[in-house]
């Protein structure tokens, strides 16, 4: 009798899926927000595309991305759990 | 010195042999986009990867104590059966090599197994219903759940930022800083489990030699030899290869390179966490093609239909070739002798044929295909 573990093919894509599209959509995000902030600077918006609220939006969507990094790191390394 | 221990040394060297075409044939995996992209040179991407996957073979020792994981008998395995295993998935391994055909290493070795197995100790030996759950069946799952994973990914991330005003400036760094950290966790990946299919394979040659008590983790010289040996299979490059993944399936951008190696690290993470085995070659090729499709760019699928026909092929090839050496080999240490020179002739051979029309660090973005029998003066390679 073939025993096949359904349940955890199903999680790894439901895991796959959900967490690459989080992770590309938040980098996307950071990475769309810094283009806008470099177009606001070149306009004469904003004195620097570094130190506007662009930035700073685009920073703190980095900070989860590595925090999503971070926990994959966790997972792979056993010794950590 | 007797017989026994030479075998032994025979058989531990093969085994390091096999890692190190392991590294070199799964280079791609990791860095086949960063290369392609340029988010990385050719010689950066498997520096980087070659370390990487040295730490990650000192991360973990859990695979390495269940290397058969249940598909062959492990009472029956002797050094020599592990041998003519061997055999079959270094031989398997240099021929899709030559070929520039991505194949799964995890396969060719439970491949030569089973072959060398079935021989040695019959149907018995062999657990189907394993074979199913834990090799065919994850070969077709692991490309479509990639696939269909970076094909999104690559789609939402195009949306995103081709909406934004800044004619992506920032975007382009964005998307190669982060290529280069989701291609190290591909590559750190493949070092906890690759690397440690090797300890394993040496340490179940000791056990069953009576050099090492069975339940016991492997010795550090065999983690330290396993893992400098897939790190020099790595740094040696797997350019043919790598330019299969990183051209000639398709036209890779940074951002689709992201997607695709996020999606990769994603789906080998979960199956590792989970217990569900996935091959990080067919993931890292699904992801790739995935992310074609995504763009929307030309996928060429003549390229993907030979990868697909080499995963088909990878087991029941190198398990016919493991079952000859298989025969072989019992015929005594004379018969394990003949196998070892058949090994290194066939091998020679590859790599005297492959010389024909080189691809080096070079010239791995220069062409999209690896020529193999065509005449060297016709070669697109230089």
């Amino acid at each position: 009798m073939i025993k096949i573990n359904w349940a955890a093919l199903a999680t790894v894509s439901v895991v796959t899926l959900v967490s690459t599209v989080l992770v590309v959509c938040i980098v996307s995000l950071a990475a769309s927000l810094l283009d806008r902030g470099h177009v606001a600077a070149a306009a004469g918006e904003i004195d620097s595309p570094y130190h506007s609220r662009y930035a700073w939006a685009s920073f703190a969507l980095f900070a989860i991305a590595f925090g999503v990094v971070a926990f994959g790191l966790y997972l792979l390394i056993p010794w950590w759990h | 010195m007797t017989t026994a221990l030479i075998v032994v040394i025979i058989v531990v060297t093969t085994a390091l042999v096999f890692d190190f075409t392991n590294g070199f044939h799964d280079s791609a995996n990791a860095m086949a986009t960063s290369v392609a992209t340029g988010a990385l040179t050719p010689r950066q991407a498997v520096t980087v990867a070659a370390i990487l996957n040295v730490i990650g073979a000192f991360l973990s020792t859990e695979v390495a104590k269940t290397i058969s994981s249940g598909m062959v008998n492990d009472a029956l395995i002797t050094p020599s059966i592990v041998f003519a295993g061997l055999t079959g998935a270094i031989l398997w391994n240099l021929g899709t090599w030559l070929f520039g055909l991505p194949s799964s290493s995890s396969h060719a070795l439970f491949g030569g197994l089973i072959g060398a197995v079935l021989v040695s100790a019959g149907l018995a030996g062999i657990n189907l219903s394993v074979i199913v759950s834990k090799i065919l069946l994850p070969a077709i799952v692991a490309p479509v759940v990639a696939g269909i994973t970076a094909m999104a990914a690559t789609r939402i991330a195009y949306w995103i930022t081709d909406r934004g005003e800044g004619h992506g400036y920032f975007s382009k760094i964005v998307f190669k800083h982060g290529q280069r950290i989701s291609a190290s966790m591909v590559a750190l990946a493949h070092g906890t489990s690759d690397g440690q299919k090797t300890m394993g394979v040496i340490t179940l040659v000791l056990v069953s030699a009576g050099y090492q008590q069975s339940g016991t983790r492997p010795y550090f010289w065999v983690i330290l030899l396993a893992g400098l040996a897939i790190g020099l299979g790595t740094y040696s490059g797997g350019w043919r290869i790598m330019r299969t993944m990183g051209r000639g399936l398709v036209d890779i951008e940074a951002p689709q390179g992201f997607a695709a190696e996020t999606a990769s690290t994603a789906a080998i993470l979960a199956s590792s966490h989970l217990g569900f085995g996935l091959s990080t070659t067919h993931v890292a090729s699904g992801s790739i093609l995935g992310s074609g499709i995504g763009r929307r760019t030309e996928v060429r699928w003549s390229t993907a239909g030979r990868m697909a026909v080499a995963w088909l092929l990878t087991l029941p090839a190198a398990g016919i070739i493991g079952a000859v050496a298989a025969l072989l080999v019992s015929l005594g240490f004379g018969g394990l002798l003949a196998a070892l020179a058949l090994l290194t002739g066939v091998s020679t051979y590859f790599f005297w044929v492959s010389l024909r029309h080189r691809v080096h660090a070079g010239n791995v973005n220069d062409a999209r295909d690896v020529a193999v029998l065509t005449p060297a003066k016709e070669s697109v390679n230089a």
